[in-house]
């Protein structure tokens, strides 16, 4: 198979060392937190693309997950008096079931209904969460989510506060995303994503389920945004309504589509892009944030227009015709 | 007559006007869903194009402009900015799968939105017309004159509407097309000129709703979101691309606002309403008024 | 044909299905044997795919019953229908267009291989020969239809003629006991319609089950052991090809009022 050929796995080691010493190398806070954020972003991205990019339903509610995932963790966690591992799990369990649950529902109706119905109830989450003042604090917040600790066989524990000490509290779930998402797409499973994301019909006579496909991408993803939440929580120690804004669906579509919506290396791409270059705007040119949203806006529209399957395919282009190369060199051969 | 009953009156009579000003920019997204196929993200953010236009207009220095007047220009101004999106934005993506289209309508939406927030700030900026704090009072019934306007130019402007689709050449064409594209493509009917024409004339629409309903509320550079999904709910509830449906579904949503946010409560009239329309959209996903198509 | 004592592979009985007030099949029932090719044919509009979406489950019958090696298989899912051995293909030729034409008959096996989504994410040994033999199978089809050169291709390069072919070859790939062909020659030059004719032949000589929905006559007579014919959703006619050429019903069906 393609993923445990001899370069790809030199990349994976690369890339795990690249992920484990790169902080050691950012010496501020400052740039250990755009870090944190990157890799936020990459997760989040990659488990909306498993639904989005790979089966070809396009949720606009995937914040839900994480703004729930998050209150999950700030509410029910001290109560049941979980530690980090605990409550990244917990968040992850709920909101991989409400996921499940919410599939099933939701994907009676299809295509752009099914966009337009997941924003409904994204509007219904963040409506909710500002005006259920006796839980969620209201637009106030639930402040004063406690800091992760990690209890070791009951021996003893570590408290984490330090933003580097975040980092490598973020890492595992990096991993564990990146491993979810491969096994699903590069498998049969992906096979069966890109059937029914192709043609749903089709798929059907070949005895394929389109439910099941649906369902399993919304619920690994829905799970997967649902840690991320959790760590979100104890990361800011505060949780807003504002987490479940329709501007994280936005920022999706942007990384999705711009960096090539269906591919790693895209994602990957357009997660970095859409992260790094604010702070270099904001360094080089103290450019504010409507300004640089508005940037955004238009390179999205852009892409949209001249690369409609974003810039990872140029990328894909550049290598198909380096591999061309060298496959007439290794058939003169 | 009894206070409550008065009361009730006055729920009602702002049911109607929310479902007036939901129907004005309901119309809109559902031509263009008829014609082009495409639902667009972006309509609200051109109503709020149109409220800031508004905002402009009511506060030119040392000019006062008679409101009829005001209301024209914003209609031209929003259909000429629904003009501008269709020719640099949608057109070229008119063939393309619902998902690229989805993404880019958004994308409109997402540069709007900002450029109104450089241009006027998140402050929340307040439109009053001459008739905004007119109230008239018949038998203890307090009701807004602007509220009234806008009942009036809503119907005026759905029986005009109605006019334009069945007696004009250009409505004719514009039926033709949402009913079989292809089949107007073989017979030269320019599909592409139509498209764009409703999608002016759409945008017109929403730029009505601005002038109209602004002054009852403020203009905020994200206004739009709530607008365009309330309409989005009522098309889907109306049934896809049957504007007539969608037209009374806006009227039903208006009302079942005004009436949970009068008796029920305030803060959750939207929750409610939105449920509704999610709860509606699993029970029968073609809609109150649409018909289920098979294979 | 009645085969002495056999059962039918598929039993179609007072099949009827209304579309909003229209009847598009009334009481339409026929069986096909094993090892058999009948024709489906009929006017435009007479709902001969209709029939064909009511077998292969994609629509619901409003009444009647369809029985497939003698189980009931009436209103069951599509993709349920497709994995008891009935295979069909589209009118309007549907292949994977971004997937590879290898990747096309992948898919069309994997589900009738397993469908263990653990083992699928582990991609466990078991899996990876199931791989191999569905590469194997899909290169062997390849060879027959002379696609192979264009297994790393993307289906939507290829001519639309390939790409009826890719779809027929599609269907074969799980060896379905019954193949369900919408229209093989339709909208394809006359080599190519030539080619389709043998490889159906081919494929009955073989001992393969088929049901083909065909308007071109040359092809439906010359390939076909028992025709149906339907018109206005009610059959009107059944038998061989010379008893149908000869059939007054069916003369006017096409050519009378």
């Amino acid at each position: 198979m393609r993923g445990t050929s001899r370069t790809s796995i030199a990349f994976w080691i690369g890339f795990v060392i690249l992920t484990l010493v790169l902080p050691q190398f950012l010496r501020t806070g400052y740039l250990i937190n755009a870090l944190i954020v990157t890799v936020t972003w990459i997760i989040f991205a990659l488990s909306f693309d498993l639904s989005a990019g790979h089966v070809g339903t396009v949720s606009l509610g995937h914040p839900v997950f994480f703004g729930l995932g998050a209150y999950v963790t700030a509410l029910a966690a001290p109560a049941l008096g979980l530690d980090y591992v605990g409550s990244v799990l917990l968040s992850m369990l709920a909101m991989g079931v409400l996921a499940y649950v919410s599939g099933i529902a939701f994907f009676r109706i299809a295509e752009v209904t099914f966009a337009i119905g997941t924003l409904g109830a994204l509007i219904i989450a963040q409506l909710l969460a500002n005006n259920a003042f006796e839980i969620t604090g209201g637009p106030m917040c639930t402040q004063g989510v406690s800091r992760p600790v990690i209890n070791l066989f009951g021996l003893t524990s570590i408290s984490v506060t330090e933003p580097i000490e975040y980092y490598y509290l973020l890492l595992p779930l990096l991993f564990l995303t990146i491993l979810v998402y491969r096994r699903l797409a590069h498998s049969r499973i992906g096979r069966a994503f890109a059937a029914v994301r192709q043609d749903e019909v089709r798929a059907l006579a070949m005895g394929i389920n389109p439910m099941r496909y649906k369902l399993l991408a919304f619920a690994a993803g829905g799970a997967l945004i649902g840690a991320l939440g959790s760590f979100q929580a104890q990361y800011i120690t505060l949780v807003c309504p504002s987490e479940l804004a329709l501007s994280y669906t936005l920022n999706l579509l942007i990384i999705v589509f711009v960096g090539g919506s269906g591919s790693f290396r895209g994602v990957l791409l357009g997660a970095i892009i859409f992260t790094v270059l604010p702070r270099i705007l904001e360094t080089v040119g103290n450019v504010p944030p409507a300004y640089q949203q508005l940037i955004y806006g238009v390179i999205l529209l852009l892409v949209i227009r001249f690369l409609p399957d974003g810039l990872d395919s140029v990328i894909e282009r550049v290598l198909a015709r380096r591999r061309g190369v060298s496959r007439e060199v290794s058939d003169a051969a | 007559m009894p206070i409550e009953v008065a009361i009730f009156i006055e729920h009602i009579i702002n049911g109607l006007t929310l479902g007036a000003f939901y129907a004005l920019v309901t119309l809109g997204l559902s031509l263009i869903f008829g014609v082009a196929r495409l639902v667009n993200f972006a309509h609200g953010d051109i109503f709020m194009v149109g409220g800031y236009t508004l905002f402009l207009l009511l506060n030119l220095s040392g000019v006062d402009l008679p409101y009829p007047l005001i209301i024209l220009i914003v209609v031209v101004i929003t259909a000429i900015v629904g003009l501008l999106v269709e020719r640099v934005v949608i057109h070229p993506i008119l063939n393309q799968s619902w998902r690229v289209q989805a993404v880019a309508t958004l994308g409109i939406s997402i540069v709007l939105q900002n450029l109104a927030l450089i241009l006027f700030t998140s402050d929340p900026k307040q439109t009053p017309t001459p008739y905004s704090r007119q109230i008239i009072e018949v038998m203890d019934i307090r009701i807004s004159v602007q509220r009234l306007i806008v009942l009036v130019v809503v119907i005026v402007a759905f029986v005009g509407l109605q006019w334009f689709v069945k007696r004009t050449q250009l409505g004719k064409a514009m039926r033709a097309v949402s009913q079989n594209r292809e089949m107007c493509q073989i017979v030269g009917i320019d599909v592409q000129r139509i498209a764009m024409l409703t999608f002016a004339i759409s945008a017109g629409l929403a730029g009505l709703a601005a002038a109209l309903m602004a002054p009852l509320f403020s203009v905020t550079p994200t206004m739009g979101l709530l607008i365009t999904l309330k309409a989005l709910a009522a098309v889907i509830l109306g049934g896809l691309g049957q504007v007539n449906g969608a037209f009374y579904a806006a009227f039903l949503l208006g009302m079942i606002e005004a009436l949970f946010g009068g008796y029920v409560s305030y803060q959750f009239r939207d929750v409610v309403s939105f449920g509704i329309f999610v709860l509606i959209l699993f029970v029968r996903p073609q809609g109150l008024f649409g018909r289920k198509v098979g294979l | 044909m009645p085969r002495n004592g056999a059962q039918p592979l598929l039993e179609v009985s007072q099949l009827t299905k209304h579309f909003l007030g229209v009847t598009a099949l009334l009481d339409v029932s026929f069986d096909i044997y094993p090892g058999e090719l009948l024709s489906l044919i009929g006017p435009n509009g007479s709902g001969k795919t209709t029939l064909f979406n009511c077998v292969s489950g994609f629509l619901k019958l409003d009444r009647g019953q369809v029985r497939f090696k003698g189980e009931d298989i009436s209103n069951v899912r599509p993709d349920k229908i497709a994995l008891k051995g009935i295979r069909r293909t589209f009118q309007d030729v549907r292949t994977f267009q971004e997937m590879t034409v290898l990747e096309n008959l992948m898919t069309a096996l994997q589900q009738h291989q397993e469908e263990n989504m653990i083992e699928r994410v582990l991609g466990t040994q078991r899996i990876q020969q199931f791989e191999h033999a569905a590469r194997e199978r899909a290169l062997e089809l390849l060879d027959m239809v002379d696609l192979r050169p264009w297994q790393h291709m993307q289906a939507r390069h290829l001519a639309y003629g390939q790409r009826k072919l890719l779809e027929f070859v599609t269907a074969l790939m799980p060896d379905p006991d019954l193949i369900m062909l919408d229209e093989p020659a339709a909208g394809v030059s006359g080599e190519m319609v030539d080619r389709m004719k043998q490889h159906i032949r081919a494929l009955n000589a073989q001992g393969k089950t088929i049901l083909v929905v065909e308007h071109n006559m040359r092809v439906v007579m010359d390939i076909s052991e028992r025709i149906v014919v339907l018109d206005y959703g009610r059959k009107i006619a059944e038998g061989t090809p010379s008893e149908i050429q000869t059939n007054e019903l069916v003369r006017e069906a096409y050519f009378g009022h």
